[in-house]
């Protein structure tokens, strides 16, 4: 699957990808999700999730920047999946997050910019968004919460092999070379 | 039962390794300025001496002046000597901490030291790859960057609502006789915060204050220096604040974009509607500078120090999150103009829509790059 689709683009440039850029967008994109899903008559959204995922196990959505690697542009879909579809890694995903990892170890911008001390200072949409994925207010605040000092974060360098993984993705046609991969 | 140290926190690794960069960067200046002026001063001694005559029995005055101004080069040398002596612990130091940073740029391990001459290029002591790159990269801005203490943030006044509304009227009525009404229509809306974070009233210590210390410029959002230094903030901003620096720029886009609107379909709404998606909630669309008009000097702002890549911008988010609790170390800002810096230079902006056929402007501010799934208003046929 290459490059996204212009119904990809659609649904990730409004909201889901703009996690840095307008963080409120990208809060109330995470939680209109399960309103999405359940009201999508033309099945546009779960193709949008089905590709989400597909980009993911083929390494095939292209880093925004040239400075961007492939490895870092997966995790951060990684994260974006997780706070958009919960905690069950992405179908095919060949590399997925240890689910306790979430949360505790490993922070995603919702964590980020939804989640604070407490359910009042925190998104409307938080205490929902944070019962579906089995976490707490004080588990997100004890792993990754005010206090960034001595967070055991979970850091994955690119797995061993994976320049010949990036090469036989684009040998097979699933996705595009990109710069710096020779 | 031992207790595992705590690892390291990587905005606090991020801020150090700047904090050692710059430094370096001041001993260098320093040596410098002390080296040249040694050398100013002998030269100044020895052509004093030479126009000294004397008969050579009494005293030999041009070997003399020669031995000064030696003496003047060996003092430059000796100051240079020393510099790279005082300065490769802390050389070392950055190494040891790009090492520990490598992992959350997806590297496995950073390669040792490379062996340089100790007097030379700080470029040259670091491996190729990841650590030379982000050497270079805080090195570019070193001179230019800026920084700013929680308590200058402090003092720096929040635009007042009126003066907003009254940016709002201006902006507003630098539009074409036909988009005034809609032009101010959009900017009043309440989800909107276009003027409120980049209209041309806010001052440039504003945004910096937006950017280094997340201090809303409309003073709408929260904002708490804490006791123990930092500041606790509910006003969130990305790795670049920054906005149009007068009304006539800030109208650029709008009336672009509004132009279009009434020569391609009935208006915005009837334009939005075509190219989304009956339940698409917001569209991001790019007006190119080109389309807009934007210029050099249209816009300003700051953007983190080395933010050339997604794991660097997330090392500079995390050294502000860790200035944001502990007060220090500050992080940096570079002051740019995002028109004449980015590739696909134009302004950004969002519509939400608020009925089954009506959008409101959620946003609208210069930027350098285009986002790749922003809509190019040029697609809009």
């Amino acid at each position: 699957m290459t490059p996204p689709s212009e119904n990809f683009r659609e649904y990730f440039g409004s909201g889901l990808g703009l996690a840095d850029e307008l963080p409120e967008s990208y809060v109330e994109a995470c939680e209109e999700v399960p309103e999405l899903l359940a009201d999508d008559e033309d099945g546009s959204y779960r193709a949008f999730r089905d590709e989400l995922a597909q980009h993911i196990r083929d390494s095939s959505y292209p880093p925004h920047r040239t400075a961007d690697s492939q490895w870092i542009t997966d995790e951060w879909l990684r994260n974006v999946w997780y706070d958009a579809f919960g905690p069950e890694p992405p179908p095919g995903d060949p590399f997925p997050v240890p689910r306790e990892d979430w949360g505790h170890r490993r922070r995603t911008p919702f964590m980020l910019y939804a989640i604070h001390q407490t359910p009042e200072r925190s998104s409307p949409g938080a205490p929902a968004w944070l019962a579906a994925r089995g976490l707490t207010f004080d588990d997100v605040n004890a792993g990754v919460g005010i206090s960034l000092t001595g967070q055991p974060a979970s850091v994955r360098p690119a797995p061993e092999g994976w320049l010949e993984r990036l090469h036989d993705l684009t040998e097979r046609g699933l996705r595009a070379e990109q710069p710096g991969e020779r | 039962m031992t207790q595992q140290p705590a690892p390291p926190d990587r905005g606090a690794v991020r801020a150090a390794i700047e904090g050692l960069l710059r430094t370096c960067v001041d001993l260098e200046y320093q040596a410098d300025g002390a080296a040249t002026e040694a050398r100013k001063r002998a030269r100044g001694v020895a052509e004093a001496l030479a126009a000294v005559r004397l008969p050579r029995g009494v005293l030999d005055v041009p070997a003399l002046a020669q031995q000064v101004d030696d003496l003047g080069s060996q003092l430059d040398a000796d100051l240079r000597g020393r510099l790279a002596e005082a300065r490769r612990p802390y050389v070392t130091e950055i190494h040891t901490l790009l090492a520990l940073l490598a992992p959350w740029h997806g590297l496995a391990a950073l390669p040792p030291m490379a062996s340089a001459a100790p007097v030379g290029d700080l470029h040259d002591h670091f491996p190729a790859g990841f650590a030379q790159n982000y050497i270079d990269d805080l090195l570019a801005a070193v001179d230019r960057s800026v920084t700013l203490t929680v308590q200058t943030a402090a003092g720096v006044p929040a635009q007042p609502h009126h003066a907003s509304d009254q940016a709002k009227i201006r902006v507003s009525d630098r539009l074409s006789y036909n988009d005034r009404a809609e032009g101010v229509r959009m900017l009043q809306g309440s989800d909107c915060h276009a003027v409120e974070r980049h209209g041309p009233h806010i001052s440039r210590e504003a945004q910096l204050a937006r950017l280094l210390w997340r201090k809303d410029p409309a003073g709408q959002q929260r904002w708490q220096p804490l006791a123990a230094g930092g500041a606790e903030s509910d006003h969130w901003c990305g790795p670049a604040a920054g906005g149009f620096t007068s009304p006539e720029a800030m109208a650029k886009p709008l009336q672009a974009l509004l132009r279009w609107a009434r020569d391609h379909a009935t208006g915005l709404d009837e334009l939005l509607n075509r190219h989304t998606k009956p339940k698409t909630k917001r569209v991001a669309i790019h007006v190119s500078a080109e389309s807009a008009g934007l210029v050099a000097g249209d816009a300003a702002g700051y953007r983190g120090t080395a933010t050339s890549n997604r794991a660097m911008t997330d090392d500079w988010l995390d050294a502000r999150e860790y200035a944001m609790v502990h007060g220090a170390p500050p992080v940096y800002a570079v002051p740019y103009d995002p028109i004449v810096e980015g590739p696909d230079a134009g302004a950004f902006l969002q519509f939400k829509r608020v009925g089954p056929s009506s959008w409101q402007l959620v946003t609208c501010y210069p930027v350098g790059h285009r986002n790749p799934n922003s809509k190019r208003l040029e697609d809009l046929i």
